[in-house]
């Protein structure tokens, strides 16, 4: 997609993007690619012939593939291999904890994989996927709505439908049995511990109760972990973490991964911080949570979600997953009212989702001698 | 370039609203800006005080991080998770931060609860008790920060490449050290506070949903009694060139499969009749995804994923810097291709396309930045501690336009000089010490 098109040869996108003042990039996520463009409003219909140029077809060639091919590893190398900690909860974790191939592969694939993608599967992929029926525009800013669907319909409108396809079931019911690996990790200094949990499907009863209870646990220093174990046991030192963390909200298709990674003192073993993090999350299910506490949660919930609203680019990026993962863009506002409507015992039954016996962790430790 | 067929012209160019900036100064000499800036119901209150590591004395490097690390734990009426609680309740949360020129202390949260927010940040600036179970905690992360900062191969590079070009100045300092981080005491942190936060030296700014006049009466009443005591830091001279030839630092980090390389000098502060053409050089040169440095490294040659290149404005300097991590057996082909661009820019001159580009991608990055009331809060934050008003952000656009190439040309000759660029290479020592030998003189560092 950054190789170019017969019309518009590689480089000519990026170049008459920042030309027009703005930016553009990818982001592969668990169930939906996105292809932002920021720029000045003024840009807009150019950007949108750009698009509609490249969703009518690529100017794939062997050259190309190689060249994105090169990008893509040293993007590993740089993210991966000389992180000191890999690709962790975002490639390891998934494999650990999810069965099916769609949900537990690491997404950027490995040098063996790479080396094996033909012209053949990138171009049945394009052909399969980029096509304007499986695609969802969505415009913020300093435009009007009818010159955007009226631009849409000019540029768009005449590429072609693609075939109908099948979506995969992504549902995986709660592991049965833990998980839990441990691995030296030669860059770090300092041992950490990611660990996840299948999560039910979007329009599950227990869904907002989980993002709340991602931000009660682990948002800030007021949170039950910060409180419990940077503070308290003060066995950690930093915490991230929650309900849905690589797409947000509630927007994904079948399962999620609930992730919690803790990087913590040397001198504690990963068996302590398992055990004071279940705790915490006993703690939770068994008392539930004060109202006190339950309303500060959700008033931050809130308002970091206007947060992420404010800029244009974030806007248009809530709305297109909205309208692409729960079929309409009007779902974004129904988030509001639905944590708004999180009770003391919805955080309970969400805390029992977070059960030891349906945990994948990994654990990475720096090397012995190191300290 | 080459237009495709087609392409449709630029549309009418919208205004970008520029936002008007109440300004006061209270009795006690506390700066305030408000800035109203209507979207989502949210506001942010934040205290910028002169002087960050700069101000750090001598045999305490990073003191500064420290002091703001410190900050949160509890203040004489509040617990550090009463002030937790409290910013939770708000919709937000308390920070506290030093960079080489300031300290911050922020509140965001709903609009509505500004009071709220305002009499947090008041009460840590002015009030912080630094309780001794407090600081324990912090000194405690702070050395787990040191740890794993070190394991990375960027921090390395930006750590070794501000003692190379910054030399015996306290700018040469980004974090602290293991021994200073043992020395914080409670009695140093609250003689410190007393010393560098005071209303003189300090800016509060508000920006978000609000009405300027009544952000300015409750910033009276949580700031309007405060004094301050004893006496402020010193100032602080401008940094000097660290002068000599060329030098290659090579940090050793076995196994590691890429060099992070860092090159650059330094240059000249904000204030500078050149900077605003020292804003485009850097973008034709290596700020944008387009430069000649990323179309180089990345498109052409395919030796590292993000590479780029920034100007830095410090009080009284700037520093000019690339940086690339690259494949490790490509490390001397990629610093030769780095030192070719510099010289390309100083010799000789952008073309027309290059300077349209760069000036709308300019123009367009200022109007992204505004979008936000926390993007507007920077850009006031960061003009501030560089001595310029608010003014200038309305200013820039226009000034850029009338930069020539000319300009560009010469002001890349003042910072784009390779005789006396200042390296920093992090990688497997052994792989590439060598092939840097024979780009001037290497010399091995500790990481």
């Amino acid at each position: 997609m950054f190789e170019g098109t017969p019309n518009a040869p590689k480089g000519v996108f990026d170049r008459v993007c920042e030309a027009s003042g703005g930016s553009n990039n990818g982001q592969t996520r668990p169930d939906v690619t996105l292809y932002v463009v920021d720029a000045p409003s003024s840009a807009l219909e150019r950007i949108l012939f750009l698009e509609a140029d490249r969703m009518s077809g690529l100017a794939f060639g062997q050259e190309s593939l190689d060249n994105q091919r090169d990008v893509v590893k040293e993007e590993i190398l740089v993210n991966v291999r000389n992180d000191p900690y890999g690709l962790f909860e975002y490639g390891e974790l998934p494999q650990a904890l999810f069965t099916k191939w769609e949900n537990a592969h690491d997404g950027y694939g490995d040098f063996h994989d790479l080396d094996a993608a033909t012209l053949a599967d990138v171009e049945g992929f394009f052909s399969a996927f980029y096509r304007p029926d499986n695609a969802v525009l969505a415009v913020a800013g300093d435009v009007g709505a009818d010159e955007v669907f009226s631009l849409a319909e000019r540029r768009f409108g005449a590429i072609p439908r693609g075939a109908p396809y099948a979506r995969p079931d992504l549902h995986e019911p709660p592991r049965e049995a833990p998980v839990l690996l441990v691995q030296e990790a030669p860059l770090a200094r300092t041992p950490a511990v990611a660990m996840g949990w299948r999560m039910p499907e979007r329009t599950h009863a227990d869904a907002a109760g989980l993002l709340v209870l991602g931000e009660l646990l682990h948002n800030g220093r007021a949170s039950r972990l910060y409180r419990g174990l940077v503070e308290g046991r003060e066995i950690a030192t930093d915490l991230s973490g929650g309900f849905n963390p690589f797409q947000g909200g509630v927007w994904y298709d079948g399962t999620t991964l609930f992730l919690s990674r803790i990087g913590y003192r040397r001198e504690v073993s990963a068996e302590a911080v398992l055990a004071a993090f279940d705790e915490e999350v006993a703690r939770i299910a068994r008392d539930g949570v004060g109202e006190a506490e339950l309303a500060r949660v959700k008033t931050k919930v809130l308002a970091d979600t206007w947060a992420g609203l404010e800029p244009r680019l974030g806007l248009a990026i809530e709305l297109a997953q909205a309208a692409a993962i729960a079929g309409a863009p009007e779902a974004l506002l129904d988030l509001p009212r639905l944590v708004e409507a999180v009770s003391p015992g919805d955080l309970s039954r969400a805390a029992a989702w977070l059960a030891p016996e349906r945990r994948a962790a990994i654990v990475k430790v720096p090397p012995k001698g190191e300290a | 370039m080459n237009a495709p067929d087609g392409l449709p012209p630029l549309g009418e160019e919208r205004p970008v609203p520029m936002p008007e900036v109440a300004a006061s100064r209270l009795p006690n000499g506390l700066a305030v800006q408000v800035v109203p800036w209507r979207g989502v119901p949210l506001a942010s209150a934040r205290l910028v005080v002169r002087g960050g590591l700069s101000d750090d004395p001598s045999g305490r490097p990073g003191l500064a991080r420290l002091l703001a690390a410190a900050l949160r734990e509890g203040t004489a009426s509040r617990s550090g998770a009463d002030l937790a609680d409290l910013a939770q309740e708000a919709g937000g949360d308390l920070s506290a931060g030093a960079g080489p020129d300031s300290l911050t202390i922020g509140a965001y949260g709903l609009a509505a609860r500004l009071p709220l927010l305002l009499d947090l940040v008041a009460d840590v600036a002015r009030r912080a008790a630094f309780p001794a179970d407090g600081v324990a905690r912090a000194r405690h992360l702070a050395h787990e920060e040191l740890e794993t900062s070190e394991s990375e191969p960027s921090f390395l590079a930006v750590r070794a490449f501000a003692r190379e070009v910054y030399g015996t100045h306290p700018y040469a300092t980004i974090a602290p050290t293991a021994a200073s981080i043992d020395a914080v005491t409670p009695g140093l942190l609250a003689a410190e506070a007393r010393r560098r936060l005071r209303p003189e030296r300090a800016l509060l700014l508000v920006a978000g949903d609000v009405k300027p006049e009544e952000a300015i009466a409750a910033a009276g009443n949580a700031f309007g009694d405060w004094a301050a005591g004893g006496s402020a830091p010193p100032p602080v001279a401008a940094p000097a060139p660290t002068g000599g030839p060329r030098r290659i630092l090579v940090l050793d980090r076995p196994g590691s499969v890429q060099t992070n390389l860092m090159v650059g000098n330094l240059g000249f502060p904000r204030t500078d009749r050149d900077a605003r053409a020292l804003e485009l050089a850097m973008t034709i040169y290596g700020g944008s995804f387009t430069s000649r440095l990323v179309q180089n490294l990345r498109e052409d040659k395919g030796y590292t994923y993000s590479p780029g290149a920034a100007a830095s404005w410090l009080e009284g300097c700037g520093t000019v810097r690339s940086f690339a991590a690259v494949r490790t057996e490509v490390t001397g082909a990629a610093l030769n291709e780095v030192l070719y661009e510099m010289e390309r820019m100083a010799t000789t001159e952008a073309t027309d396309e290059e300077m349209d580009r760069a000036f709308r991608r300019e123009a367009g990055s200022l109007a992204i930045a505004l979008q936000t009331a926390a993007g507007v809060a920077d850009e006031l934050a960061r003009l501030w501690v560089l001595g310029l008003s608010p003014d200038e952000i309305a200013r820039f656009v226009p000034g850029l336009a009338e930069v020539t190439k000319g300009e560009v040309r010469r002001v890349s000759g003042r910072v784009f000089g390779t005789g006396s660029a200042r390296i920093v290479a992090v990688g497997d020592a052994a792989a590439i010490r060598s092939e840097l030998g024979t780009f001037g003189e290497v010399v091995e560092g500790e990481t």
